[in-house]
């Protein structure tokens, strides 16, 4: 178990690594961060100020290095835009794409698997044959055009919900389902499909032998071979929710990581736009991590592996 | 007790029939809307009605054939710039599969590639590419999209390029383990033994025989960089103005979201028309094929 650990510990700081080289590189791909932080029209002189101020003119590798020991520390640096510490924007950020994103995967979890239970259970039924359906056709909305025409139903014509914002519960009801229902399906389908493997095999068959209560067979014997898949799957999609945030959050003005990360590239507020790239691939990292060891905790032979 | 498991078999055998006749009719009526959306995009300038950049400002926002008071002349209506909003959604479907097609052939290219090579030979190989795969994961694809636009510039080949080159981590992942089953086959094993070279191998023996779920990947990787070019046009980051793209037209309906919501609709409508197309296409084939639930 510990070997298991100390290898997926390393891959992920290495993923993480790479990860930093790669957003650190994407901002001096963009041309002289320099111009970018003095506006187009700014004097030679300024810009030349700018670059020492900022050290741009250090070479790359040592500007990097610096970068790096400032940003384990929590330190991004200054925003070019805003002039104000990159970490304080962030931290007051957070808070909110967090609670949507765990919001929304609860909602897709609450929906998935009571759906994809009842589906594996009345296989081949109106029910089962529902639920495919439904998750066919919930892959292929576009989120932002869902968000879109829930704005037009609630807000605008039943006047239900507020249309934007983040000053009350209610401003995440439409970010929640926008962004929750695009993992539905592959979680429902998931859980159908691991749910009638579990249910065809010998150890649910003893399990029914013995007269167990069909909830007992179901909840406590089958689902918890399906956690795993489930465990692995929910991981990535939070990860992927926190990514994908950016539409939603700027539909609804929500003002999270997303918000911003869309407000800094537009501005080319460059740190910004590093440290949000770092910290989702840093969120995504340790999820996925987290999952590995959580199934390492369910099932002893992933530990071998 | 041989009659039982014979009638075990045949049902077995009628269910597995049944159930490929029935997602046959999803492949259906997907390569059906597919077929119909490739001769609307190929036949545009026969079928719309109007040139999709000619503006008319006395003619704004005319409502569509379905409400009152359209005009017969703009079925569809007419956008905030009086354009035929007809014929931007014929000119969009252009845009649409050419996004689709390309991304999903850069990314099938790059993805592909890996995956034989870390399928094939395995070791330290697989281990760096498994490696760069995990990167490419931990990567938040729409926001460094939308950075890489802004450093290559915001076009349509700006957009298929970034695309192209962020999609192709399914394809890696699945040929990558269809690869590995394929090498442990005899007939790899045969060929390795005569004395053919792993070149040879890769492209003639073992990517034949991946094919079936590079297809697949291909299909969910299109409807994929569909939806994503939509987002990333509604934000301002893909395809710019003029050009007729879906997700820009609804971009553009944003503003008229109080008093013209339909601006809203058909765009929207025909994107998630066209994703849903492929996806059940998708499915189809996969089924036909012999592949599973899942790739």
């Amino acid at each position: 178990m510990l070997q298991f650990i100390a290898k997926r510990l390393v891959s992920a700081l290495l993923t993480l690594l790479l990860v930093s080289v790669l957003t650190f590189s994407l901002a001096h791909l963009a041309g002289d961060p320099a111009i970018a932080v003095a506006g187009k029209e700014a004097s030679a002189e300024d810009i030349a100020r700018i670059r020492a101020y900022y050290g741009f003119d250090r070479p790359i590798v040592e500007q990097y290095l610096a970068w790096c020991a400032k940003a384990v520390t929590g330190d991004f640096g200054m925003s070019y835009h805003y002039q104000q510490p990159v970490s304080l924007m962030l931290a007051t950020r957070l808070p909110i794409t967090l609670w949507l994103g765990v919001a929304s995967l609860v909602f897709a979890l609450v929906l998935s698997l009571p759906l994809g239970i009842l589906a594996a259970i009345r296989r081949g039924s109106l029910v089962d044959r529902l639920c495919l359906f439904l998750a066919v056709v919930g892959q292929a909305m576009p989120t932002f055009w869902l968000a879109l025409l829930m704005i037009v139903f609630f807000s605008l014509t039943l006047q239900w919900l507020p249309v934007s914002g983040n000053s009350s519960w209610q401003n995440f009801v439409m970010p929640t389902i926008a962004l929750g229902y695009f993992a539905t399906p592959a979680l429902m389908r998931l859980t159908r499909a691991g749910m009638i493997d579990a249910l065809e095999s010998d150890y649910i068959r003893t399990a029914w032998a013995k007269g167990l209560r069909p909830f007992s067979v179901l909840f406590k014997h089958a689902l918890r071979n399906v956690m795993i898949p489930i465990v692995s799957v929910s991981a990535v999609q939070l990860g992927a929710m926190l990514a994908g945030s950016i539409v939603v959050e700027q539909i609804f003005a929500l003002q999270g990581i997303g918000w911003l990360g869309y407000d800094a590239t537009v501005r080319s507020d460059l740190p910004v736009v590093q440290a949000i790239t770092l910290i989702i691939a840093a969120f995504y990292v340790f999820l996925t991590l987290a999952a590995d060891l959580i199934n390492a905790a369910l099932d002893p032979r992933i530990r071998i592996a | 007790m041989g009659d039982d498991a014979g009638r075990t078999a045949e049902l077995v055998s009628a269910r597995r029939f049944a159930r490929r006749a029935r997602r046959n009719t999803s492949a259906l009526v997907g390569g059906a809307i597919l077929l119909a959306v490739v001769f609307i995009a190929l036949a545009a300038p026969l079928l719309a009605p109007y040139d999709p950049y000619a503006q008319d400002l006395s003619r704004r926002l005319l409502p569509p054939i379905f409400f009152s008071g359209y005009d017969p002349d703009h079925l569809l209506g007419t956008d905030g710039f009086g354009r035929d909003y007809l014929s931007r959604l014929i000119y969009g479907a252009r845009i649409t599969l050419l996004i689709g097609v390309s991304v999903m052939v850069i990314s099938g290219l790059i993805g592909t590639t890996l995956g034989l090579l870390a399928g094939y030979y395995g070791g330290r190989i697989d281990q760096v590419i498994m490696f760069v795969i995990n990167t490419r994961l931990a990567l938040p694809v729409f926001l460094v999209a939308m950075a890489v636009v802004v450093v290559l510039g915001a076009s349509l080949w700006g957009t298929i390029i970034t695309l192209g080159l962020f999609l192709w981590d399914r394809f890696a992942v699945v040929v990558r383990s269809a690869t590995q089953q394929a090498a442990s086959q005899d007939y790899v094993t045969a060929a390795k033994s005569i004395g053919c070279t792993n070149r040879f191998i890769l492209l003639n023996e073992i990517l034949p025989n991946v094919m079936n779920a590079v297809v697949i990947v291909g299909t969910i990787e299109m409807a994929y960089a569909i939806l994503l070019e939509a987002a990333l046009s509604f934000l301002g980051f893909g395809v710019q103005e003029p050009t007729p793209s879906w997700g820009l037209m609804l971009a553009q309906a944003r503003q008229y979201l109080f008093f013209d919501a339909w601006l809203l609709y058909i765009p929207g409508a025909a994107l998630f028309l066209v994703v849903l197309a492929i996806n059940l296409f998708g499915d189809g084939l996969r089924d036909l094929l012999g592949l599973g639930e899942e790739p």
